[in-house]
Formats: C-alpha cells, structure tokens, sequence
C-alpha cells in the first residue's frame, strides 16, 4: 500500500488536573489507508475518543497533546496554524458524534445547519446551496427532504438525527470520516438501518473512515482492519478476520471471550478480573499485566512496544518477544 | 402445572397529556395497552423490547409503583389493586427491584449499611446488631467488603453501586425480583460480573425474576421466557431458546436479525423502514403494520390477539408465522 491518508506517530495527550496528570493517550501509532475503515475498540475511558479529538485538534483545556505527530494528507495537523486547521475541519475531516441530539444546535433548522458547513468551506450560490442540501439529505435517506430541511432538530426522531448528522459530516466530501460511537445511543432496528446506510456511504463517498466503539459486534459491520485499545495504548492491531479468529493480546483475548454467545448456553458469563486502572497513576510497565493471566515478571518492569508479527498484525505484549526472529521488527 | 407467581390481565396504563389553560386532557401515551402474561414461580421472564416500547412501564406497574388505568395485577393469587395499603405493605416485603441507573437510585446522603438496611428497618425485620450481621452477610453476597459499610455511594463505581442496589433489593429476602436494565449503564466487563452475581444469587435464593433489558445478547443467557414487546403491547412470548432458534413474529425477526455478530459482517440482517411510531397516536390495527414487510390489508384494521402457535409459543400477529 502507498502512503495512508491518516498517520499518527507517537501521539501523547494528556490531561493535567489538580490531582496529576491524567495520561489519556500514551504513545498512540495508527494508520489509515485511502479508502479503508479502521475500528477502534475499548471500553470507556481507554482514551479512544481523545485520540479522535486529537486528530481534529479539538482538546480542550486541561488536556493537551504533548507530543507526536498526525500526518494527514502530506501534512502533519499538529503544526498547522489554527487558521488552517479551520479548513481541514468539516472540509476534510468531519466528525460526527454519539449523540446527534447534542451535537445540533435547537434553535437553528436541520436544513440551516448543514448549509453552514457548505458555506464555509466552498464558493456556491445560495440556491446551489439549498439544493446540494436536499440532494444530501435524500442520499442518507430521509424522505421528502425539501419539507424535512425546515424542521428543527427536536422535531426529528434520534435515528433521523444521526442521518442528519451523517448528511452534515459528508456534505463537503471529507476524506476522512470519524465516527465516535454513532449508534450507540440508537435502538436496535435503527441502529441496523444506520450500518447499512454508512456501508452505502462507504461505497458511493469513498471516504475513509475511523469508526470507534465499544461494542465489538458493531465495530465488525463496517471494518476493514481493528486497533484495540486499553488504558490510553494501542495493544493489538490487526486485519478485521485476523483479530477474530488468532487474537494475540490477552486483552483482546478476554475482550472476545466477554462476548455473551446468542447459540449456546453459558453457565456464567466470561469476566475480565480487577478493573480499568486509574490513568493518572497508571500500572509499570504493560498496563494489562495486574489483570493478566499471563503476566511474567517482565511485564510489571517494561512497557511492550507494538510489534508487527506479520504484515496485518501487530501486538503490544511480552508473550510475543523473541528477538531473535528475524521477521519481527520494532516499531 | 406449575405455580404462577404474577398475572396480569388486560393491563392498561394510559399517561395523560393535558393541554389548554384548563389543562384538559388532549391526548394520551398508550404506554402499556392491554397485557396479559403471567409469570411461573422460579422462572426469569425477560421482557425485551426498544426504547419507549412500555416494558419499564409494565415493570412498575407489576412493582405497583404507579397505579394502572385499569387491568388487573395478580400477585400470589391476591388481587393487588384491591387490598388495602397494610396489605400491600407486606406484600411488598416479598417483591424487589433494581433499577436501571445505579447513580440515581441510591440516596447521596446514606451510607452503604442504611441503604440496604432501610428496608429491614421498614419492615421490621432486624434491629441493632441482628440487622447489622444481616448487612454485612448481604454485602458480602454480592462481592462488597465490610470496611464499604460506611462509605457513601459517590465513593463507588458505577459496578460497585449496583451491586448495592443488588444487596438492598435482596434484604428482605423477595420472592419476585424485578432487574429493570441493571447493567446497560455499565461497561462490558463489569456487565459480566454484575450479570454473574445476579445469575449465582438467583441459583442461591430460587426467586422469581422479570429481567427488563434492551440487550438481546445478554437476554439470551438470563432469562428462560421472552416478552417482545412492542409499543405498549406484547407480540411475543417463548421460551428463550425458541425465540432466538425461531422468531415468529415479524418485528421480532428483525429485532433477531440486528443484532451484530463479532467478526461477522451479516448478510441476513432484515432492516425495517422508518422508526417506532408514537405511543400518543398508535397506528390503527396491528401497530407495527407500517413498518411489516409481510403487512396485509387485514392488519391496518384488526389488532391481533396473542395466540398460541406451539406449546408455550405466543406471537399476536395476523399471519401466525
């Protein structure tokens, strides 16, 4: 594969509040490629939304991105001016969030909003404006949408204000799209029409996508490759099938083993012992290693570095060290 | 056959919306039209369904924590909406629930010991030293040690406060425990030890248990029948297995057929048009019509009537699939 679209390097966020510093995003690498859907995978707090927020440069005070690097497009977004930034946002990344209630201002039109985003970023008459609007908002699938425009964000139902947002996210034509939990605030049955409506859009935008989650199951509808994430690091990276069928992270292991099975009984569920560290004083070295069941000696004293294994596949743990194999190499 | 524990026939609770300087009503939310079901002593029922579809309506309605439109609620045989308050105090004592958010259902104020204490002291069941014992048994049923006892609830996490709520609603020992979507604000590890405590009290203490959630995969391994619901009525109601294996209703099938497998992109996923009508102004004949790929013009006309289509197989659907 050529150059990828997006490239974080060593990106470090950090919150700092009274009590210390919260490490939220601690050495991150990711890549997207032109075209491609990235899952990114964790339960709360793991950093996964502060990662995306980093990429948009949307941290606010008291976090902070301390250090690293996000190439996009030949540029890294971290040293541009705050001036150009505002033209990279919504014209070339756009975000759209869990709760597309929220994310709409009540007091201007559906219709209103998404010509903004138009407005800013490209030179159109105000009737080619008007009419782009309809013709996006018919492509995510709301009906009679020169009527539907007018409407107020309280007057549409939560799945229609997803599509909405979607509308709004692509009516520049993004390269990137970053979706951070798009369904989960959405009911099942809406929650299926909003997959299959991003799979179409995938197709006819050919944007690429950084889809984030917690729920694994999700996160597989729409994805090309995975990166799992736990406490503010990436601990496995892999291709969609790889990740499924040879987990390597015992994190990513336990995260699948999590999963409630729909076609048997189970006696009890499957637990991840212990919880979620606190990431102002994170664990030493791997930050799984006190919820391990693996955990050697080595693991409380030395940070795992992300490995490739193979070409699709790389794991953040000791289990994997072996210095000696030529085909692994550090990254 | 075996003993049924709670029965609700015909149970209507209609919310007023009221308009106008006189504050007539002008409308209502048909929360929960017509239910009928019953529940067998030891079993788990769960009742499934989307949001606003009535199922924590019907939940408070069976607790009576709000007071049907009309209906009847058959508790032990007892008729609930006809004994008189004493009564229903006791009856009480024998019913629990767990409510949906662990935040806002334990008192700031309180400490963890007079929080599942309260209900001991209620109803008279343990004072000084004996309740104190009682408290420190209950806690440590549901994985909370005894140095928690004087802490308050903002001291906790979101898993550790549930577990409380699991320990107050197991004080007086109930015979009916309602879980009204007790892990949906937790995250995928903790859901599981919270679902593991409730699984290896139920095996402990034998009770009844309606289990009122949205998540059809953690349904599957909790419950033993299943309610789908559907604005305010029931379309539904199997065994477990059955329903999962085979969904005869149309909007159960669809329901089945959305939830997304791991690893899977599913190609056999039936996705329906447009969203849940309204509560306030249900469509006519079967509600879920509009949106039914199979929908004849019989079902814009006749509301179904849950009818058996195999032993212990109800579906309320025109076309008896």
């Amino acid at each position: 594969m050529n150059e990828p679209l997006l490239n974080i390097k060593n990106l470090y966020t950090y919150f700092l509040i009274p009590e210390g510093v919260v490490r939220a995003v601690d050495n991150v690498n990711l890549k997207i490629g032109k075209e491609e859907v990235l899952g990114l995978v964790g339960e709360s707090g793991c950093g996964k939304s502060t990662t995306a927020l980093s990429i948009m440069r949307l941290i606010r005070e008291p976090g902070q991105i301390v250090g690293g690097e996000v190439w996009f497009n030949g540029r890294d977004l971290l040293k541009l001016k705050e001036k150009q930034m505002r033209k990279v946002r919504g014209a070339e990344i756009s975000m759209i969030f869990q709760n597309p209630m929220d994310s709409m201002n009540p007091v201007f039109t559906v219709g209103n909003q998404i010509s903004e985003a138009i407005k800013l970023h490209q030179n159109a008459q105000k009737r080619e404006i008007k009419k782009k609007v309809e013709e996006i908002l018919y492509k995510v699938g709301i009906p009679n949408p020169s009527e539907r425009m007018k409407d107020y964000p309280h007057e549409y139902s939560g799945g229609m204000a997803q599509r909405a947002m979607i509308a709004m996210a692509l009516s520049c034509n993004p390269k990137l799209l970053i979706a951070d939990e798009p369904t989960t605030s959405l009911d099942v049955t809406i929650q299926a029409q909003i997959l299959e409506l991003m799979k179409a859009l995938r197709r006819d935008f050919g944007a690429s996508i950084l889809l984030i989650g917690h729920d694994l199951g999700v996160i597989s509808e729409l994805s090309d490759k995975i990166a799992v994430m736990y406490a503010g690091k990436v601990v496995e990276h892999a291709n969609l099938a790889d990740l499924f069928q040879k987990p390597m992270h015992p994190y990513t292991q336990a995260l699948l083993k999590c999963i409630p099975k729909l076609d048997e009984d189970m006696e009890t569920f499957h637990i991840i012992r212990g919880t979620v560290p606190d990431l102002i004083k994170p664990p030493t070295g791997c930050r799984y290693h006190p919820r391990c069941e693996h955990a050697m000696k080595i693991c409380s004293e030395q940070v795992p570095l992300l490995t490739e294994v193979n070409k699709t596949h790389a794991v953040g743990c000791h289990l994997y060290d072996s210095d000696s194999d030529p085909n692994r190499q550090r990254s | 056959m075996s003993e049924t524990i709670v029965e609700t026939v015909d149970l209507k609770k209609y919310f007023p919306i009221r308009g106008g300087i006189l504050l007539r009503q002008v409308a209502a939310i048909h929360a929960v039209d017509r239910v009928s079901l019953f529940v067998i002593r030891g079993e788990t029922l769960g009742l499934v369904g989307e949001s606003g579809c009535g199922k924590t309506t019907l939940s408070r309605l069976i607790m009576r924590l709000i007071k049907p439109t009309s209906g009847t609620i058959r508790y032990m045989g007892r008729d609930l909406l006809k004994i008189d308050k004493r009564e229903m105090q006791k009856t009480r004592m024998e019913m629990a629930m767990i409510f949906q958010n662990p935040y806002g259902s334990l008192n700031p104020r309180m400490t963890v010991a007079d929080i599942v204490g309260e209900p001991l002291t209620v109803h008279g069941l343990a004072k000084g030293k004996d309740k104190k014992k009682r408290i420190v048994e209950l806690m440590k049923k549901v994985g909370l040690a005894p140095h928690h006892l004087y802490r308050y609830p903002h001291e906790f996490s979101g898993g550790q406060k549930q577990r409380i709520g699991i320990a107050r609603a197991l004080a007086c020992s109930p015979k009916l425990l309602v879980a009204d979507e007790p892990v949906s604000s937790l995250d995928v590890s903790v859901r599981a030890q919270i679902l593991n405590v409730l699984k290896a009290l139920k095996k402990e203490f034998g009770f009844t248990s309606i289990y009122v959630s949205h998540d059809l995969s953690t349904v599957r391994q909790m419950v033993d029948r299943v309610a789908v619901m559907y604005v305010g009525k029931i379309v539904e109601l199997a065994p477990v297995k059955d329903i999962y294996a085979e969904p005869r209703h149309p909007y159960t099938q669809a329901l089945m057929s959305a939830i997304p497998i791991p690893g899977k992109q599913r190609k056999d996923r039936i996705v329906l048009k447009g969203s849940v009508p309204t509560p306030i102004d249900p469509p006519p004949g079967c509600r879920f019509n509009p949106r039914c790929l199979y929908s004849e013009p019989e079902c814009a006309e006749q509301d179904p009537e849950l009818a058996e289509v195999r032993t212990g197989h109800f579906v309320a659907c025109h076309l008896k699939r």
